[in-house]
């Protein structure tokens, strides 16, 4: 009797799922990307209030334990320890720590190194509030050939890397590279050398829906680890910079058309507003702005669209954060310390409505998904920050309410001993709301133990 | 082509500002002993960096590349894990996983979530449905799905489940079906590697008074596209799920075994 009440229990369950399953559910794609908004549209989005922040510092020679470093700080305000930093995790010697991605589950962020190729890949989920290094990954030379492991843009099951450079001549020609989550290589993809392409990289950001991904250009190792001053005086050096953005298929992974892009394009972004079909980037050495949209034809076009301060006073635009919305980008300036808001209601035509100045110098920028708190950070290289009083080293964290910035809290990196702040990840995960499948098995396992 | 005489004039400029703007003084470099770059023998990167890239050909009626203009990587190769089959019975996966073009997903079939399972399988069902039209590909190709969740989804639910899902559809021999196969596990201890294996996130909803766990397992939609020789070759999620795209995948396998 007892079987026969069950049976007749996974009878009806079965009946429901396979309804759901074969007729009731129509196949659609779900239109939810990611944000904050440099994350890849893989990766789960955090909407709400970010509990953490992490920064990944380039360690400074006689500060602290001199070594590059996840640090760890506290951005939930109900929180005892709300502004400060809970955890470092330091990663042993300095390889010009430079930018981070989350794997496409947001469990793991992956960080590189510029100088010496690694790259660490953090758990982020079993404890957010103090990742743990679990995988360095040493063979991207070996496997590539190319160097400068730049952006970290999850795909499912796998993340893509920019390179920057290669081991040939360490110059700016690159690939996009391919590695599984496990951290195995997977493919190497050229940056186009012809049809207009000069084989530099910087920055991806994909757009599914389209299936097409963005790159830009920067230079190449010979440049970014040269002292500033040195580099900007020497005229052949100065020439290598890259001046192309590629649109590339995302499926193939193969490039579709090069633009002319003078200067330097850097960050790459993807307007996540429901219909909207545009790209941004900015140049560095040129201060412009350009969209990238589609004509009536379909086909990809570029759009030069503002020019960012007195592009003579060489304001250096570096970072940029597009709001969710698609309605408002930040653009920082590190020379002049100073991040400016661009109204972008109408992207064709957007205008700086805002600056404020952050510091002696400012380079990265992130915004919660609301808008609401924008975090600065200002290390852009080791050896192209400024030197002295005005080498500041901070993360400022402002609340913005749609006019002005106001200082929620900040972190002197130099006082800390931590080094230099450079990117920043936000993460969000309540572990009273839900734990890992693994870790509840842990746990279970334990007790069962005691 | 892109003319680099275009930043003569700009990066002129750039010179005299900047070297108004920093100081001449040399910093630290980055630790010599942590550089990667100049370790591996010129040949060897010289092979590599020469490579030219391909150019993308799209089919611009269903923005897609071309069939046979595209390849699809190796991402990794499939465990040779135990999982448990309808019928209760103990089976190695690979015996899933090879021989065939397939498509693997996780599930539970308590999952409630529109844009969670539900989709994944009416995604697959659309498939099943598309292959089963082409007499020529009906037998290459079959369906898994592996429950994240052993203790209620057992053989005996996944069996009923198997039956209803093979035989959904209109077919005069049971040769006209492409397989479906849901399997399970005796235990959440032999599900864990699995899950690992795959990259499978999963995270137990926990009741918000009680903090006891709930009965949804919150993840990320993953169908998982594997050739013949059990290698995942595509892995698709909720951002780019779409039925044509994965009859083109798997076309460009056939078409790669062919060649």
């Amino acid at each position: 009797m007892v079987f026969k009440h069950k049976y007749s229990k996974i009878k009806k369950a079965i009946s429901l799922v396979a309804i759901s399953m074969a007729v009731g559910i129509p196949a659609y794609v779900s239109n939810t990307y990611a944000d904050e908004t440099s994350c890849s549209p893989f990766t789960p989005i955090v909407k709400g209030q970010e509990d953490f922040v992490y920064v990944w510092t380039l360690g400074m020679k006689g500060l602290g334990d001199e070594s590059d470093k996840l640090v760890t700080v506290d951005t939930n305000p109900k929180s005892k320890t709300y502004g400060k930093v809970i955890a470092t995790v330091s990663v042993g010697g300095r390889g010009e720590a430079h930018h981070m991605g989350f794997t496409d589950d947001r469990r793991y962020l992956w960080a590189g190194a510029l100088d010496s190729n690694r790259i660490y890949v953090f758990d982020v989920a079993t404890n957010p509030a103090k990742p743990k290094l679990v995988r360095t990954i040493t063979n991207l030379v070996e496997k590539t050939g190319y160097v400068g492991p730049h952006t970290f843009y999850a795909i499912p099951g796998r993340m893509v890397i920019t390179g920057l450079s290669n081991a040939q001549d360490h110059g700016g020609k690159t690939a996009l590279i391919v590695y599984n989550n496990k951290g195995e290589y997977v493919s190497t993809h050229p940056m186009p050398t012809d049809n207009g392409g000069d084989g530099y990289g910087y920055d991806v950001a994909i757009n599914p829906a389209k299936s097409v991904m963005l790159t830009t250009a920067f230079t190449g190792w010979n440049n970014y680890m040269m002292d500033l001053g040195k580099l900007i005086n020497d005229k052949e050096a100065m020439k290598q910079f890259g001046n192309s953005t590629v649109m590339w298929d995302y499926k193939s992974m193969k490039p579709l058309k090069v633009f002319d892009t003078p200067g330097a394009a850097l960050e790459a972004r993807w307007s996540w507003n429901k219909g909207d079909n545009w790209a941004v980037t900015t140049t560095a050495l040129t201060s412009n702005i350009y969209v990238y949209k589609q004509d009536e034809k379909g086909e990809w076009q570029q759009h030069m669209v503002g020019t960012i301060g007195d592009p003579s006073k060489i304001p250096l635009p570096v970072d940029i954060s597009l709001d969710s919305d698609g309605k408002g980008l930040w653009i920082n300036t590190f020379m002049d310390g100073t991040a400016r808001f661009w109204d972008f209601h109408d992207p064709m035509h957007p205008k700086e409505a805002y600056t404020k100045k952050i510091g002696s110098q400012v380079n990265m920028v992130s915004q919660s998904y609301d808008g609401k708190r924008v975090y600065f950070t200002t290390s852009l290289l080791s050896n192209w920050d400024k030197k002295g009083q005005d080498n500041e080293q901070y993360l400022k964290m402002y609340n913005w309410d749609g006019k002005e910035l106001k200082l929620g809290f900040e972190i002197d990196f130099i006082k800390e001993k931590l080094g230099r702040a450079h990117h920043m990840k936000f993460q969000s995960k309540n572990l009273k709301e839900a734990v890992p499948l693994e870790a509840m098995a842990e746990q279970n396992l334990n007790l069962a133990q005691k | 082509m892109i003319d680099r005489d275009i930043l003569v004039s700009p990066l002129g400029e750039v010179l005299i500002l900047l070297s108004a703007l920093c100081s001449l003084t040399p910093v630290a470099n980055a630790d010599s002993s942590m550089r990667g770059a100049d370790s591996f023998s010129a040949t060897k990167v010289n092979s590599l960096v020469t490579t030219k890239a391909d150019w993308a050909v799209i089919d611009k009626k269903n923005n897609m590349p071309i069939l046979g203009t595209y390849n699809l990587e190796n991402i990794f190769s499939t465990p040779d894990l135990m999982v448990v089959d309808s019928s209760g019975h103990k089976r190695s996966l690979r015996q899933f996983t090879t021989g065939k073009y397939t498509l693997l997903t996780f599930f539970y079939s308590h999952c409630s979530d529109a844009n969670g399972c539900p989709l994944a399988m009416a995604v697959m069902h659309k498939i099943k449905s598309s292959i089963e039209q082409q007499a020529g590909m009906r037998d290459k190709v079959r369906l898994v799905s592996i429950s994240f969740d052993p203790e209620h989804d057992i053989p005996q639910m996944m069996g009923g489940l198997e039956h209803q899902m093979h035989h959904h559809g209109d077919h005069e021999s049971e040769t006209d079906y492409v397989p479906w196969n849901f399997l399970t596990t005796s235990s959440i201890k032999e599900l864990l590697p699995l899950l690992r294996e795959f990259g499978q996130d999963v995270d137990i909803k926990l009741d918000p008074t009680s903090g006891q766990k709930t009965l949804t397992y919150l993840h990320l939609v993953k169908l998982f596209l594997i050739d013949e020789k059990g290698f995942v070759r595509e892995i698709y999620t909720t951002m780019n799920l779409e039925p044509q795209v994965i009859l083109n995948d798997i076309d460009t396998l056939e078409l790669e075994r062919k060649s």
